[in-house]
Formats: C-alpha cells, sequence, structure tokens
C-alpha cells in the first residue's frame, strides 16, 4: 500500500481511538499496532502534529510510580476534523466497494 | 541503553531548525513512553522495536521542520578539492624532497577534511572521535620515521580509547581514560628504567578489569545489556570483541616476533573494516571499505616494492568506486 496513503489512514485511527477517551502516548501505540500492522515509528510524530495543528491538545497525569504521564484529548476542532474523515472515508469506502464489489460492513 | 536511545534521537534532530524547548520535550515524551514500555515488562530490544529506531522516528518528525542548511556549497567545494591539493602536496613532497613516504600521510587531508568540514551536528566530541584514528596514525610515522620509536609509538593508538572513552560524558570514561593514560605511563616507565617490558605490560591489566568491572569499555560493548539484545546485533557485538582483541594481539605478536612495527598496524584496519562489513548495506559497503583497501595496497606497495612514487595511485580507487556504484 502507498505510504502516504497507509499514514493518512493512520492519522484517522489516531484521532478515531484518541476521540473515545484521552490516552497517553505509549497506550495510542498499543491500541492501533493491536489492530494494524504499523511502523510504531509514525504514530507519536502523528499525534504531535496533530496537537500542533489543535485537534489535540495535552495535560499532565500523575502515576503514582515515575514520571507522570502526557495524556492526549480531542478538542473541538479535532472532532470536526474527525467527523470530517469519518464521513470522507464512508465515501471512499463506499466507492471502493461499488468498483470491487462486496460490502463494507 | 535508555539515554543511548534519547541521545541519538537528540541529536538526529539537532539537523533540523527545531528549538530547544521542543527537542526536550520530545525527549520528555520518548522517555515516558520508553519507561511505560519496560513497565510491561518489555526489555530494552523490544521497547525499541516497539518505538521505532532512532532514524525513523526523526525522519517522520522531520516532515513537520525544515533541516538546517549544511556549511554550505563553500565546504563542499573545499572538501571536493582536497583529493586534487593531496596529490599536488605529495608530489611535491615526494619529487622535491624525495619524502614519498611519509609524505603519503597528506592523503589524510581527504578524510580529515570532511569530517572537519562535514560533521553536520557541529559536535566537538564526535569530531575528535572521528579524527582520533588518524591523529594516530599521523603520530605513530612520525614517531616511528623521525625518532625510530616504533615501540612504544604504538602507544599512541590508545588515544582511540580514550577520545572514545572520554565522548561518553560519565564518570566510568573519563575514569577509563584516565586509567589507560597511567597504564600507559608505568608501561613506559618499567620499559624505559628496568628494561622490564613485559612486566610493565601488565599495567594494562588496571583500565581492562576496570572496564570489564564496571562497564566503561562500553564504548563499544555494552556488557550490561548484551543479553537483552537482538541475536543478530549481540553477535555482531561479541564478534567486535573478537576482532578487536585479535588485532592487538596480532599486531604485538608480529611487533614482538618479526619486529614488524611499522607494518603490522595495518592489521587494526580490520577492525573498521570489519564493522562496514557486518553492518553497511551492500551498495554502500565497498564505497565505505574503498578508503581502507587503498591504503593497505598503498602501503604494502609503498614498504615491499618502494614503489611509493606510482602507489599514490591507488587512492584513485576511492573516487573511481564511488562513482561506478553511484553512476
Amino acid at each position: 500500500m502507498n505510504s502516504q496513503f497507509k499514514k493518512g489512514i493512520i492519522e484517522m485511527c489516531v484521532m478515531a481511538v484518541v476521540s473515545r477517551k484521552d490516552m497517553y502516548g505509549f497506550a495510542v501505540i498499543e491500541e492501533i499496532a493491536k489492530e494494524i500492522d504499523v511502523n510504531e515509528n509514525t504514530i507519536y510524530p502523528i499525534l504531535r502534529r496533530l496537537t500542533a495543528a489543535g485537534y489535540f491538545d495535552t495535560y499532565m497525569e500523575p502515576t503514582g510510580v515515575g514520571a507522570p504521564r502526557k495524556y492526549y484529548r480531542i478538542t473541538a476542532l479535532g472532532k470536526e476534523k474527525t467527523q470530517e474523515y469519518a464521513d470522507e472515508w464512508s465515501k471512499f469506502l463506499a466507492g471502493v466497494f461499488k468498483l470491487l464489489g462486496g460490502n463494507p460492513a | 541503553m535508555k539515554r543511548q536511545y534519547l541521545d541519538e534521537i537528540r541529536k538526529l534532530l539537532g539537523r533540523y531548525v527545531i528549538t530547544d524547548a521542543e527537542i526536550d520535550d520530545i525527549i520528555a515524551d520518548y522517555d515516558r513512553m520508553y519507561e511505560d514500555g519496560l513497565a510491561r515488562g518489555m526489555n530494552d530490544a523490544t521497547v525499541i522495536d516497539f518505538l521505532g529506531k532512532p532514524e525513523k522516528i526523526v525522519r517522520e518528525l522531520g516532515d513537520s521542520y525544515s533541516r538546517k542548511p549544511g556549511r554550505g556549497a563553500k565546504n563542499g567545494k573545499i572538501i571536493a578539492l582536497t583529493p586534487f591539493i593531496a596529490v599536488i602536496v605529495y608530489f611535491f613532497l615526494g619529487f622535491g624532497l624525495g619524502a614519498w613516504h611519509p609524505g603519503w600521510l597528506v592523503f589524510f587531508l581527504i578524510p580529515v577534511t570532511a569530517i572537519v568540514l562535514g560533521n553536520e551536528e557541529r559536535n566537538l566530541m564526535s569530531t575528535l572521535t572521528a579524527l582520533s584514528p588518524f591523529a594516530a596514525v599521523g603520530t605513530f610515522f612520525v614517531l616511528g620515521e623521525v625518532f625510530g620509536a616504533w615501540h612504544p609509538g604504538w602507544l599512541v593508538f590508545l588515544l582511540i580509547p580514550i577520545v572514545g572513552a572520554l565522548s561518553d560524558r560519565k564518570w566510568k570514561g573519563y575514569v577509563f581514560a584516565a586509567l589507560l593514560v597511567l597504564s600507559a605511563g608505568i608501561y613506559l616507565y618499567f620499559g624505559y628504567t628496568q628494561d622490564a617490558w613485559a612486566l610493565g605490560a601488565l599495567a594494562f591489566v588496571i583500565p581492562l578489569v576496570f572496564g570489564a568491572a564496571v562497564g566503561a569499555v562500553d564504548t563499544f560493548v555494552e556488557w550490561k545489556t548484551l543479553g537483552s539484545l537482538p541475536r543478530t546485533e549481540r553477535n555482531f557485538k561479541i564478534a567486535m570483541i573478537l576482532v578487536v582483541f585479535g588485532a592487538v594481539a596480532l599486531y604485538v605478536a608480529l611487533g614482538i616476533a618479526f619486529l614488524w612495527w611499522g607494518y603490522a598496524w595495518l592489521v587494526f584496519l580490520a577492525i573498521p573494516m570489519f564493522a562496514i562489513l557486518a553492518k553497511a548495506g551492500s551498495k554502500g559497503r565497498i564505497v565505505a571499505l574503498s578508503p581502507f583497501i587503498a591504503t593497505i595496497l598503498f602501503f604494502l606497495l609503498g614498504f615491499i616494492f618502494q614503489a611509493w612514487a606510482y602507489a599514490w595511485i591507488v587512492f584513485l580507487l576511492i573516487p573511481m568506486t564511488a562513482i561506478i556504484k553511484n553512476a
């Protein structure tokens, strides 16, 4: 699969995962790597880029042991963007399945 | 291991236009993620596999930043000119002064210029580490040719591990470097005052014992983490230890048996050559090996056939190999 295309999909997945609940970096990587074969080194840079773009904000949470963790939380702008991605993705998939035959579900 | 990993990321980030505060933030994030991995029972190698290799991470992060400009075309031009300057100076020394040997040392200008002007991180210690083999070989020949002191002139090769240990910037490295200097001092003292070189050589046991005990030798061998490394990496490290000790043993043996102190140093080239063979990609391997092959051929032609006047031609192998491989 084209790496840029895959990166775009992973970005969408990162947004979807964080939109469900606030998460720290390692957990985001774990969550995504569990479902998709992904280069783990791409996920943190995506988290950072999305934070810089204003789709996430961050806060620190004490862990009880060791250094506090940085949590990522989706912003209102991020929610809008996630929805936008989801709509685009559904349309895209519908088109692909129409061409290939089969069922998106 | 974690410190090395984070330091590597920090070093590579230095190639981009990025503030120190941002770099600190990224390093702190990776520090936390690394700890999270260890807390889940992963070992260092698994955590690194999980988070990604520093080069790949920084390549991804680098998409958001622009690269720092190199030191410009000017430095590139100087680097490109040095082979020609070296040949001219070499001919002058050879035809003009009859000093084909050790005049050939001017060819060191080529890698030395590239190291000094091409060090993108502008890191003094990494520059000194890269320069130390050339400084050692140069000094070795001055001591050998000018003062006839091939032995114990070979001690200057200790410069390489000393600079390597200092570049770690850890107390263990400082102590290890100090012990190497001390043991060299003891060796010279016993050699010159008692003519007991073999007895004096026992002094080198001190840094070796210290190194093995506290891990200071982890400049190139991470004893403590060896077990947690992936198998191929572990085998490479073990093979490197054998090559290093083998080269030292062979050098000393050839020196003592045949008094080849002046030739036998070539065996030390086996160390970087082995590392290149093991680590470099198939395309870059021969290009990276070419300076070493050229040096060996040059030296053998010079010493065995006294063909110093023509032997320089073998250095043309270096640009020729690069051109052929990149064509």
